[in-house]
């Protein structure tokens, strides 16, 4: 019983340094971290919405299209929405995605133009697997997407749709091309009920 | 026992992939491309140090019952504050290396360095052990990713992070895609295996 005790006071000591150690670390990190994400999601935005001169968060707007029938939350993949414009109005609009892929959230970014085109996509922030997964931060796999219009469901050709998936990685494509699915949806019912 | 046969033990005799077959699934996963084993090797290598380190010095304090959850804690913690570094203060490396910490974690050489040497050796020889455990990983997954990234996408060192596709070799069309999959991974691991094995065991006779 003794024994059990100390055991325990020992294995909580470390855990307790640790959890502090990390702690201490964190607080120190963690304005730094904040703000290398926000420059991180201001140079993705600004590449797949070209020409837009200021992005604003305009997230607000859609949320009341987002529980359209039956109170069934869409888009789940959908974080933020930000509007892109220029000298002469909206460029296009960006989503901030987290479709879930293979070892978990994809932190992508989808443009779309102001006629419902797809401008460009970027992943922010991933983590799955080197080599084959990760593959969705490739350039070459992202410009797949480019030019895809609303209307039209984004799937991988598995799924009978029109993007060539990577190889030995058809869970992370699938998860980017649901977030283009998803971007395009909600941006062409935000477009009919006037939104933009 | 001494400082320089502990440093470079890890490089062929006890190789940590090829002779201890330890970290498979990382290795799996990771040896694709030169880019991912060099990344993967140095983040390795950099974790093994500092937990061998860390280990080493608290081996007297941690009783032997409950070591393995002790050097978990550890473990778990050095990593996760190696990360947030990382993020905090260089972030374009860790934009690179960052997707191979979480597979540090269940990295199992990292556990059994530390249960099988560091917990029973002083700082300076844990060190050395760390460090060449480390480089022996990083060659065996430099030289299995050589392999694959070669027979599976006919280019070298393409290090898409930086936007650079590599050397090209051979058509890609040519390119065996099986060799980047999984047992394509095992298949060419099996082979350097026996390859390796061949040339020490010929190395031995001849000495005697």
């Amino acid at each position: 019983m003794r024994d059990v005790l100390k055991l325990g006071f020992i294995l909580f000591a470390i855990c307790a340094v640790a959890a502090g150690a990390l702690a201490l670390v964190n607080d120190i990190t963690e304005e730094r971290i904040a703000a290398q994400a926000a420059l991180r999601l201001e140079r993705a935005l600004a590449s797949v919405v070209p020409g837009a001169q200021e992005f604003k968060d305009e997230t607000d707007k859609i949320t009341a299209l987002r529980t359209a029938s039956g109170g069934k939350p869409e888009f789940p993949a959908i974080n933020r929405v930000y509007a892109g414009y220029a000298d002469d109005g909206l460029v296009g609009v960006a989503f901030a995605c987290a479709p879930t892929g293979y070892g978990g959230p994809v932190e992508t970014v989808v443009g779309v133009s102001r006629d419902g085109v797809v401008t460009g996509i970027t992943v922010v922030k991933h983590a799955e697997t080197p080599g084959l997964g990760a593959n969705v931060t490739n350039p070459e796999f992202q410009r797949r997407f480019v030019g895809v219009q609303a209307g039209t469901p984004v799937k991988v050709t598995k799924d009978g749709g029109q993007i060539q998936a990577i190889t030995g990685a058809t869970i992370s494509s699938r998860a980017i091309a649901s977030a283009v699915d998803q971007a395009l949806r909600l941006f062409e019912r935000a477009r009919k009920g006037g939104t933009w | 026992m001494s400082f320089t046969s502990e440093l470079t033990k890890g490089l062929v005799k006890e190789n940590p992939t090829f002779r201890i077959l330890l970290g498979m699934c990382p290795t799996m996963a990771v040896s694709l491309a030169i880019s991912n084993g060099i990344g993967m090797g140095i983040a390795a290598t950099f974790v093994l140090i500092g937990s061998n380190v860390i280990v080493s010095m608290l081996r007297n304090v941690i009783p032997s019952k409950i070591r393995i959850p002790c050097f978990i804690v550890v473990i778990a913690s050095f990593v996760t504050m190696v990360d947030l570094i990382m993020a905090a203060f260089v972030p374009k490396l860790h934009e690179v290396l960052g997707i191979f910490i979480p597979l540090i974690v269940v990295n199992c050489i990292i556990l059994a360095r530390a249960e099988a040497f560091a917990s029973k050796n002083g700082v300076l020889y844990s060190l050395a052990d760390g460090v060449g455990m480390g480089l022996g990983f990083t060659l065996a997954l430099v030289g299995l990713s050589a392999v694959r990234e070669l027979l599976g996408t006919g280019t070298l060192l393409a290090v898409p992070d930086f936007g650079f596709p590599g050397f090209k070799i051979f058509d890609r069309s040519l390119a065996a895609v099986m060799v980047i999959l999984p047992p394509g991974g095992f298949i060419t691991l099996g082979l350097l295996i026996g390859l390796l094995n061949s040339v020490t065991g010929r190395k031995k006779k001849a000495r005697a």
